[in-house]
């Protein structure tokens, strides 16, 4: 149902169902590294949205795996909503761990929380390479493209960030 | 090692266990970046919305908009053309006050007239003077205009 009113869009229905699949595989990997760099829920998702719209714009552009472009596009979007708005990171009660051990629960949840808000006090480059090397995993290499920076200076922003988010979270503790 | 050079050394993930021996601040601070990690990494297992209908319904909703957008174009056009086919002369006459072309605005002026009398067949009679009609007679105007190439006759019978 979806393709077919994609493909009515504007794309052939080839490329609906492509832009679909896509959309599918990488929406949780967008909504997650646009949750850490915004730090509220529903900030992400309108994000989320924005990056897969213009997705569905240049679908016909792109080569290859859209990884890569997906998390630039995310974290240039974001970095505009950052500029927009005064960061306030709320803990978020739905995201608890179901782990038995109630008291591992919450110092784990707390720091998380802390963590969220630590990285919203986090220089835009800095608060950028720490997301997509810790959170999302990817190499120093992947982060420098995407980033359009040397690899030496991601491994520079990621030093400084961790020391940063440590004594953040070190002094609310 | 000095703790400054021990923050770097941490935050690289390089070896500072003999400056961790001795110093209670640099120990606390790699617990704090050792749980960060662990934190860091259990963040992956958290549940997260998923916007991909919510991108669907947008990207309908604007091709809604563009195609009513269209059609508006459209239709504008449309009336745009009909003004213009009701507006435009008729006869690729330039625009302008319609006039009757039996009624002659300006009719030419008349410089002189010569009045004839007399029966049908007869040889007219002509003078210059004012007309002078006779019953039963033809009584036949000519009059001479401005344009050398319009005589109007008036005939009277009685």
């Amino acid at each position: 149902m979806a393709t077919k009113e994609l493909a009515l869009a504007t794309l052939p229905r080839k490329e609906a169902v492509a832009f679909e699949e896509v959309m599918a595989a990488n929406d949780r990997m967008v909504v997650g590294t646009a949750y850490r760099l915004l730090g509220r829920i529903e900030d992400a998702q309108d994000a989320a949205q924005e990056v897969f719209l213009r997705l569905f714009k240049n679908f016909d552009r792109i080569d290859g795996d859209p990884r890569a472009w997906l998390y630039r596009v995310t974290v240039n979007i974001c970095n505009d909503h950052h500029r927009r708005r005064t960061p306030v990171a709320e803990p978020d009660e739905s995201r608890a761990d179901p782990s038995p051990d109630p008291e591992r629960v919450m110092a784990m949840d707390e720091r998380k929380r802390l963590l969220m808000e630590g990285l919203q006090t986090l220089a835009e480059r800095e608060r950028a390479a720490v997301v997509l090397r810790e959170f999302e995993g990817l190499s120093t290499r992947e982060v420098a493209a995407i980033l359009g920076v040397e690899e030496v200076t991601v491994r520079s922003q990621i030093s400084i960030a961790r020391v940063k988010l440590a004594k953040y979270v070190r002094d609310r503790k | 090692m000095t703790c400054q050079e021990c923050e770097l050394r941490l935050s690289l993930e390089q070896d500072v266990s003999e400056h961790l021996a001795t110093c209670a601040a640099c120990r606390a601070l790699a617990d704090e970046m050792r749980e960060n990690a662990a934190a860091i990494a259990s963040f992956a297992d958290d549940p997260l919305p998923r916007v991909g209908h919510r991108v669907t319904a947008e990207i309908r909703a604007q091709s809604r908009s563009r195609q009513i957008q269209r059609w508006g174009w459209a239709l504008a056009a449309a009336a745009m053309v009909l003004v213009l086919l009701y507006a435009w002369p008729r006869g690729g006459r330039p625009p302008g006050p319609a006039r009757d072309p039996l009624i002659a605005y300006a009719p030419p002026k008349i410089e002189s007239a010569e009045v004839s009398v007399g029966r049908p067949g007869d040889r007219p009679r002509t003078r210059r003077s004012a007309p002078h009609r006779k019953p039963a007679d033809t009584l036949k105007v000519k009059m001479f205009t401005d344009d050398p190439d319009v005589v109007i006759y008036w005939l009277v019978e009685e």
